[in-house]
């Protein structure tokens, strides 16, 4: 059930833990999804559920989490996409570029109108996903998780962006569950938990300790830093070098030992060696040059399955593409790295009843939202599918976790932090936080 | 456990020991409050790796 009303131009933010229903409301909004009961007034008028065209044409604009641009055409070319007849005259094209120069000189959105999107940075990808939007004259431009793909620098750009945008009469809508760029830049909060409004105020009466409780019901407690007490190396690498991926570097004679009960934080840009390392640690690829060690000795048949059955579990970077299998069901998915194992396996035999179970110990360890271990994967949300892999990992209590840009991927920092098995981490263990 | 992130603070909230990968070469690791944001912020440039690596 979800009751608002947004009016005049305003910054609104809508505001909430993962799975709270942030996006699916959204796009119930835009159109994606048709709601199953209730109705959407814009402008005065009821809005046809379930018809992104309709919304467009009552100009709303949204800006997916994942862009929607074809990389090989310019910018141009994207933003105009769509909205001239295949048929019309190229002459079209040279007024188009006019209205779209003005719009960038307007709302102070620069990007070069010839360049191909795939040579754009993705601050500068998501200026063209926003102008797209203005250039369908959208009254209200629906951001999802803006923030989440740019550095701090070019979230300050796009905020006194919006910031002007909203003084020329467009109202925006912020979704985002970063708590402190809400009292930056917004007017008004709308708080979601469990696909209800939690809390709705104006953003100047309230304070950050409000919003949060309202976020998750209760006073959440400030993560406590232990110290470490780093135990044995797990892992050791030295003078460790591995292939170049095109113009992706591989490893080049690298050092590193990771030691059970300790967190080891790999800093850089994407695209210097990361997913080299990687691919390393899951058993995707093999040094080139230098030793490795798992465990103290040199691993003999270096394959993803030794590097499960060695204790190394892996939160990947792309929960859609390597972290779930979207046409299995939560159980499948579960049980992908121990249907080997007992009691899943029984002297050779699937026991589905025990695959089951131990998926709802997941479920419900993690607080999975899902109607239960049969649905399919690709039906969860983003924030209760990171649920699932983040509890597979953890489930499994594995001696090594490789985390690969976990936040991005929205992982609450809480539940990296407060896992189940934190409390009993010690030199053998491993710890989080 | 390993975490990767491209967000500066997130790794150094989080981590006990942090290394900075540029161009496939490692730093040494450094133990919390060893290096400033501001020095982590550099290596992830590529400044203070020996060239030779």
């Amino acid at each position: 059930m979800f009751r608002s009303r947004c009016a005049g131009a305003r910054l609104w933010r809508f505001f909430g833990e993962n799975g709270a229903g942030k996006t699916t409301l959204m796009n119930v909004l835009f159109g994606h999804y048709a709601a199953d009961s209730g109705w959407i007034e814009m402008f005065g008028a009821p809005l046809p559920s379930g018809n992104p065209g309709a919304a467009l044409a009552r100009g709303v604009g949204m800006v997916h989490q994942h862009f929607t641009l074809a990389a090989s055409l310019s910018v141009l070319d994207n933003i105009v996409l769509g909205t001239r007849s295949i048929w019309s005259p190229l002459s079209g094209r040279r007024a188009a570029r006019r209205k779209v120069t003005a719009l960038m000189a307007d709302c102070g959105l620069r990007v070069d109108p010839e360049a191909r999107i795939g040579n754009l940075t993705v601050g500068e990808r998501q200026r063209v996903e926003i102008l797209k939007a203005l250039y369908r004259d959208a009254r209200i431009l629906i951001l999802d998780e803006p923030t989440a793909v740019l550095t701090p620098q070019e979230a300050g750009v796009l905020f006194a962006t919006l910031r002007r945008a909203v003084q020329r009469g467009l109202s925006v809508i912020f979704i985002s569950h970063k708590l402190h760029e809400v009292t930056a830049i917004c007017d008004r909060v709308v708080v979601l938990r469990h696909g209800r409004v939690a809390g709705e105020a104006e953003v100047a009466a309230l304070d950050r300790h409000e919003i949060a409780r309202m976020m998750v019901g209760a006073e959440i407690p400030a993560p406590v830093a232990r110290p470490a007490r780093p135990g044995r190396a797990a892992i050791t690498l030295q003078g460790v070098s591995t292939a170049d991926r095109g113009a992706v570097p591989g490893l080049r004679g690298v050092d590193l030992d990771l030691c059970a009960g300790q967190n080891t934080g790999l800093a850089g840009v994407t695209g210097n060696g990361q997913a080299a390392l990687a691919g390393l640690l899951s058993g995707l690829n093999r040094p080139v040059e230098g030793r490795m060690t798992i465990h103290g000795e040199a691993p003999g048949d270096w394959t993803p399955r030794a590097a499960v059955a060695a204790g190394i579990a892996r939160i990947p970077e792309d929960r859609h593409a390597t972290g779930t299998v979207g046409d299995l069901d939560l159980t499948e998915n579960a049980i992908l790295e121990r249907y080997t194992d007992a009691p899943i396996s029984r002297m050779g035999w699937l026991d589905r009843k025990a695959a089951r179970d131990w998926t709802r110990t997941i479920i419900e360890t993690y607080d999975v939202r899902c109607p239960g271990p049969e649905t399919p994967a690709r039906l969860l949300s983003g924030g209760n599918m990171q649920k699932l892999i983040l509890g597979c990992v953890l489930m499994t209590d594995p001696g090594v976790v490789l985390a690969n840009q976990p936040v991005r991927a929205r992982y609450r920092r809480a539940d990296l932090c407060a896992s189940p098995v934190a409390g009993r981490a010690g030199p053998g263990g491993r710890r989080c936080c | 456990m390993l975490l990767i992130s491209e967000d500066l603070d997130e790794v150094i909230e989080l981590s006990d020991v942090v290394h900075v990968i540029s161009i496939g070469r490692l730093s040494p690791g450094y133990r919390r409050g060893r290096k400033t944001v501001a020095e982590l912020g550099a290596m992830m440039a590529g400044q203070g790796f020996d060239d030779a690596a």
